[in-house]
């Protein structure tokens, strides 16, 4: 179970998840057994930490099942939690988190050459920077309302490989070219961008690249 | 009867061309109406990209606007079928290494950068080309200097939205290209609740004429301690994360071109900046 998605329920307790995010997470919650049983034990973890009368009752998971479906069906906004106290329960396991995704390649000078300029080259797969993005979200688009619907219906073929983590130098250019409202033309915009090793890349070298 | 229904169809055309620009208006007034276009219109459309690797994408674009702005869906149509969702809360990719996410950055538009473009970009319209059987408008961006790129976009005279770009060197070398083949728009929107750049304090910034700082994020998700910055003209757009690095761990310096996208990293003491933008690699070293 990742720390990103105990983040999202722990936002989700705290009423501070948006709405789409919000159905996102609780159309996971429907089909994951393990999201649910988790779900039901910071539920506990709260209600001890916060004192109060009775705790929560043996068989959380399906009575948060089933306010979960009614909610999803009224889309109403969660109640805010009074108290925090329980979030230093997750912190522990949030920094394990970050530290496990701060591995960078080691380079052995940071300078840049001064004379080589552009030369083309065929891409080599590069681990520049960290393995980045912690944890999966719901794939489910259906319950975007207005928002992006899933197109003609269909969902994407998906050709078999080896699974590779998103790293992220990939999340930062994603981040980068998501940024303009609306502007497709703006640079790094496409999934191309995820799929370095289809990427050409023309290795830049310049000079000063180590301010004093 | 009818001089009534004359009156009223003069006073509807009189309505129509008050809100849709003529060729004959100047290059701000279309250059603002592509701005308002395409942060406002729900629209399905099919992207072919060159983005200047020897490959061809092919897009299935998605956008209908939320109360959080555009939200988009690009579905690669080519090899992993990759979906990259970006909603108000977020960008998501979806592919067969699973669903992963990205958390939100900052959520930006053009918009008063527009109107000073003419300082540093030459700007010629000519309004009688076509893309994909629509009419459009071909705007010209050409660079008073070389430090940055040129731009090329067709908009679409019927409803403002981009069909075409093109992003070229000062050689006059295409670096990149993308284009509608197929646009389908369902209507208008409302007009996007995204809040206009603010340009902050750039004490400190050493910027290419015309540029200005933005936007920024004081945290990146996934890396911890990160920043980040935006600057733009309004044509390029420039991301420089600032990040520090635990003891002995370095970033690979080799910075790299894909298309009229550079990178190249920095560093300053213990900073490390990683900068990505429409820029050529030297203004980005430069500038960075």
């Amino acid at each position: 179970m990742s720390e990103d998605i105990r983040e999202q329920l722990s936002a989700l307790m705290d009423g501070e998840l948006g709405r789409d995010e919000r159905a996102f997470l609780l159309r996971r919650l429907e089909h994951d057994a393990e999201l649910r049983s988790l779900w039901s034990s910071m539920h506990l973890m709260r209600d001890v930490i916060t004192h109060r009368p009775g705790g929560a009752p043996l068989n959380l998971a399906d009575r948060v099942m089933q306010s979960l479906a009614e909610e999803d069906r009224q889309i109403a906004p969660l109640s805010k939690s009074t108290s925090r106290s329980w979030r230093p329960w997750l912190g522990a396991a949030l920094a394990a988190s970050v530290a496990m995704v701060a591995v960078f390649a080691v380079a052995p000078d940071a300078s840049f050459d001064s004379s080589a300029g552009y030369t083309e080259v065929t891409p080599a797969p590069r681990a520049a920077l960290p393995l980045g993005v912690p944890g999966p979200i719901a794939p489910s688009l259906s319950n975007l309302g207005v928002g992006v619907q899933p197109v003609a219906g269909e969902r994407s073929t998906i050709i078999s490989g080896v699974p590779t983590p998103i790293t992220a130098e990939q999340m930062l250019l994603m981040r980068h070219g998501q940024m303009v409202d609306g502007a497709w033309w703006v640079g790094g915009t496409q999934p191309v961008y995820a799929r370095p090793d289809q990427r050409l890349l023309l290795p830049v070298s310049a000079t000063g690249s180590d301010r004093p | 009867m009818r001089a009534l229904a004359c009156l009223l169809g003069l006073l509807l055309a009189a309505v129509a061309g008050a809100q849709s620009p003529s060729p004959a208006d100047g290059w701000r007034t279309w250059a603002l109406r592509m701005d308002k276009a395409q942060r406002s219109l729900n629209y399905d459309a099919t992207l072919v990209i060159d983005a200047g690797n020897g490959d061809w994408e092919l897009v299935e674009l998605s956008q209908r606007v939320g109360p959080g702005g555009p939200e988009q869906q690009w579905l690669g149509m080519n090899g992993a079928g990759r979906r990259q969702v970006r909603t108000a809360q977020g960008v998501s990719l979806l592919g067969p290494e699973g669903d992963q996410r990205i958390g939100q950055g900052p959520q930006l538009r053009a918009g008063p950068l527009l109107a000073d473009l003419d300082k540093y970009y030459r700007v010629d319209i000519d309004p009688r080309d076509r893309v994909a059987g629509r009419r459009a408008l071909r705007m010209s961006l050409q660079p008073l200097s070389a430090d940055r790129y040129g731009l090329r976009l067709w908009i679409d005279a019927d409803t403002g939205l981009p069909l075409r770009s093109e992003r070229i060197d000062v050689d006059q070398q295409i670096l990149e290209r993308r284009m509608v083949t197929r646009l389908v728009v369902h209507g208008f929107a409302g007009a996007s609740a995204t809040p206009a750049p603010v340009v902050l304090d750039e004490t400190g910034w050493t910027l290419p004429g015309g540029f200005h700082l933005v936007g920024s994020a004081l945290t990146v998700p996934g890396i911890a301690g990160a920043r980040q910055w935006v600057i733009s003209d309004g044509v390029a757009w420039i991301s420089v994360y600032q990040m520090r690095l635990p003891q002995g761990v370095t970033i690979d310096s080799k910075g790299w071109r894909q298309g009229a996208l550079s990178q190249v990293t920095l560093r300053s003491g213990e900073d490390w900046f990683y900068v990505l933008g429409d820029l050529p690699p030297q203004t980005l070293v430069l500038h960075g």
